[in-house]
């Protein structure tokens, strides 16, 4: 039976980047692979995303300038901006008239701030999909802590976030969680039932020639035999994890080894090194910090990569790096965080888990000193590939 | 197998004139181990980026060539054929060999024609690197490469260095003098900070074994490798040489008739001479009568301010006279004719000035900070280098009493003992060879 889908979200997914955008793409892929009408609209802060896609929705100028004033707080103020601003409020009323979908599924909760004002202004009688990647208030905590909000706002706004979930999750006819702890922390914290796990996965990459070259000229230029790769978005946990797992005491690598960083945690880290730090000044002689990349680029890296590491410590994310990990066929050094949502997969061989950073250096160590950069074919993490891992929420998405 | 050792030149093959500090340590320990016949000679060309054989022959006649030269400079410049002999002297021998007959001879007689001869030579200081041409250094499996010199100014000298390590499999073992553009950037120009510990950083990865001038270069080292996350490798201190050069004394004659306190070092910010300034001044303020002070050392980095100050302040600028350029045998007079010294430095490596003056006899009033103490422990006094007052307390004892300035000198005459180089050089062989 075919189904009419509108998909809402904070970010547009068009040439998507960070793991968030890779799995809402794939979901949407997914569910018009299965010949239904599908429509994904994002609610954006106009000046964060050059590239839209068509339905999505830039907030008005005087929303923008609250974002600005207050950029921690601009998923929240997209969210109302849903119901509050005139602009969003009257073209997403609009776009749900006229596609008049019968399922409404949310990535990330914020939107719901207004929309569930605005689906009860109109009697809206179809279903609401809670798509989660994250336990968002516990998230933010930790975020706005970082950040140093004071404590009674900190306080507040996290309520205001749980709150929100726990509305969302109760309402919502199915809830989609990235990990069984996910799972299990809807569950308990957010009173959520009917709750299905959906992994990250990732599309089968295929390296090009071109990319190939030019990565193995610019490594053999600087006399680089070892690649230990980390690829992450320019979310806070991203730093924060490779700070406590890695830091800044490179010393430990020899000459000859990099960690690459690649992606917007690779700019987080940039601007966090001071010109009168010692550590600081020495760390690039063992980290490139390569920046925002192309996919092409990015295949030919995983691909070049001895080892890829994975030091997440905290937040949610995607978890698709994990994916791409153990679909690379390279060695990892993972924290049991960054392998949540892959338990199944641990014990294969070239796998090293730890939580504690000094093992995680050594493990690092050992692979860069070993002679063979042997590639190890994993034929069950096939499993990760998003075209077996969707098929669980298709199945169950079809039966709503 | 044979193991080779090998010494690296490069910072005094291609140097001009007299040797700085770091360039005597080079020279003295490649001089010791050019005389045990053992050891092999190279230099790093940054151009082509090899490694090349080194003649040390050749550097040991330069050096001489230019004390020869150095030592009665007025005497020489006066005279055309001391000039001659002293300028034919400085020519490398192919050079010599196709000289024509008839200026080898001018040259070696010292006849009038003797400035011809220099005006053909050309500058003096413009010494050519001592290459062995076109021969590179072929390190090999379980050679023993030292690195005495400091190359933080040839960025890519230790990059390809460690390359050929990793290729040829040698043992590297380099001498660390001190670790203060690090420690103290606010005593350097802005870029030296970044330059220093990166240099420092590939230098000690790359290294099996690490010399260290002082117990505080040691710690400071180690530090270091803590903070960067380095495995610190084996480290030993070594107490470099400080024997006097053999020349004999030459008066300055302004100074003659004049009873002085020495400061000898570079007229750089981390020398501290603003602490002189201000105790100087301090004395001329409450009308107290100090000897004069002389400082003898060449303009360095970030010393335009004391400069400025020495130079135009009335009420001081006759109590201090700055000498910017002395011989080493005038240098030899100042330390016999001083009352003692003071160095007032804010942080070392070691101290040099400290331990010349106590080979000379004299004592030192010294900065109670880093290596400093290390050099002589009790047989000198000491002062915080951020303290004049206490500065200009501990002069004003010593100028004042001269039973006890005595009783100071016998002291240091019963129980100073200077460290020859052949010393130094047997540290860093006992030091090599249990860890090849």
């Amino acid at each position: 039976m075919t189904k009419r889908i509108l998909i809402l979200g904070n970010y547009p997914v068009v040439n998507p980047q960070h793991g968030g955008q890779k799995r809402v793409e794939a979901i949407y892929r997914a569910y018009k692979g299965k010949s239904w009408s599908v429509m994904y609209v994002a609610i954006i802060p106009s000046k964060f995303y050059l590239m839209r896609g068509k339905h999505d929705i830039a907030v008005s100028e005087s929303t923008m300038h609250a974002i600005e004033a207050q950029p921690l707080l601009g998923d929240i103020l997209c969210g109302e901006a849903v119901y509050d601003d005139p602009k969003v409020k009257s073209r997403l009323l609009g776009i749900i008239m006229r596609f008049s979908p019968d399922i409404i599924q949310l990535e990330q909760p914020y939107i719901y701030l207004g929309l569930k004002k605005l689906l009860a202004d109109i009697n809206y009688s179809g279903k609401i999909i809670n798509s989660t990647q994250n336990i968002e208030f516990r998230m933010k905590e930790d975020i706005y802590k970082g950040e140093g909000m004071p404590a009674p706002d900190r306080k507040r706004i996290v309520e205001k976030i749980r709150a929100l979930e726990k509305d969302l999750a109760q309402d919502a006819v199915l809830n989609v969680a990235v990990s069984e702890k996910d799972a299990t922390q809807l569950a308990d914290l957010l009173d959520a039932k009917n709750i299905i796990v959906i992994a990250n996965g990732m599309n089968q990459a295929k390296p090009e020639p071109y990319y190939i070259r030019k990565w193995k000229h610019y490594f053999r230029a600087r006399d680089v035999q070892r690649e230990i790769l980390f690829v992450g978005s320019a979310h806070q946990p991203n730093m924060t994890g490779f700070m406590k797992m890695v830091g800044k005491k490179v010393g430990f690598l020899p000459k000859h080894a990099r960690i690459v960083v690649v992606g917007g945690v690779s700019d987080l880290i940039k601007d966090s090194l001071r010109d009168e730090v010692v550590e600081d000044v020495c760390m690039p002689l063992r980290v490139e910090l390569l920046g925002r990349r192309s996919e092409g680029d990015l295949n030919a890296l995983l691909s070049l990569a001895d080892t890829i590491i994975l030091p997440i410590t905290e937040g949610g994310g995607s978890n698709l790096k994990t994916a791409e990990a153990l679909l690379s066929g390279k060695r990892i050094v993972a924290t049991e965080h960054a392998f949540r949502g892959y338990d199944a997969y641990r014990t294969l061989p070239g796998i090293d888990i730890t939580d504690s950073p000094q093992r995680f250096r050594e493990f690092i160590e050992r692979n860069v000193e070993s002679s063979d950069s042997l590639l190890l074919p994993r034929p069950e993490t096939e499993g990760v590939l998003w075209e077996h891992i969707l098929a669980d929420l298709t199945e169950r998405v079809e039966q709503l | 197998m044979n193991r080779q050792t090998w010494v690296d030149l490069t910072d005094i093959s291609g140097w001009r004139g007299n040797f700085t500090g770091i360039q005597r340590a080079v020279y003295n320990l490649a001089y010791h181990f050019y005389q045990d016949g053992e050891a092999r000679f190279f230099r790093y060309d940054e151009y082509s980026r090899n490694f090349y054989i080194a003649d040390f022959a050749e550097i040991i006649r330069r050096f001489e060539a230019s004390k020869v030269q150095a030592a009665p400079t007025e005497a020489v410049s006066k005279n055309p054929k001391a000039l001659a002999i002293s300028l034919y002297a400085t020519l490398p021998n192919r050079v010599k060999r196709k000289m024509p007959g008839k200026v080898k001879w001018a040259a070696k007689k010292g006849y009038g024609i003797a400035r011809n001869v220099k005006n053909r030579i050309g500058n003096l200081g413009h010494a050519p690197t001592v290459t062995v041409k076109g021969v590179k250094a072929e390190f090999s499996e379980d050679d023993v490469v030292l690195v005495f010199g400091n190359n933080w100014d040839r960025a890519i000298f230790i990059d390809d260095l460690a390359q050929q390590k990793v290729l040829r499999k040698f043992k590297l073992y380099q001498l660390v003098y001190d670790l203060i553009p690090i420690i103290g950037p606010q005593l350097f120009g802005v870029s030296l900070f970044a330059v220093y510990s990166k240099y420092l950083f590939e230098a000690v990865a790359a290294s099996d074994g690490l010399f260290c001038i002082s117990r505080s270069t040691q710690k400071d080292l180690e530090e270091f490798c803590e903070r960067v996350g380095l495995n610190t490798p084996p480290s030993t201190v070594v107490r470099l040489g400080d024997t006097l050069e053999e020349v004999k004394a030459r008066p300055v004659k302004r100074l003659e008739s004049e009873s002085f306190i020495l400061c000898v070092g570079t007229l750089e910010i981390r020398k501290n001479h603003m602490l002189l300034y201000y105790a100087w001044k301090e004395a001329a303020r409450q009308h107290i009568i100090v000897p004069k002070l002389v400082i003898v050392g060449k303009p360095g980095w970030l010393s335009e301010g004391v400069q400025h100050l020495l130079k135009h302040d009335p009420e001081v600028r006759s109590g201090i006279m700055v000498l910017n350029s002395v011989s080493d045998a005038e240098l030899r007079w100042l330390y016999e004719k001083c009352l003692f010294s003071v160095y007032p430095s804010v942080y070392e490596g070691w101290g040099l000035p400290i331990a010349e003056s106590l080979s000379y006899g004299k004592f030192c009033l010294a900065s109670n900070t880093s290596s400093m103490p290390e050099i002589a422990g009790d047989l000198i006094d000491y002062f915080s280098p951020y303290d004049s007052g206490g500065c200009l307390k501990k002069i004003l004892e010593y100028s004042q009493d001269s039973k006890r300035l005595q009783q100071k000198e016998d002291r240091i005459r019963r129980l100073y003992k200077d460290t020859d180089w052949h010393s130094t050089y047997e540290e860093v062989q006992s030091f090599v060879q249990p860890l090849t």
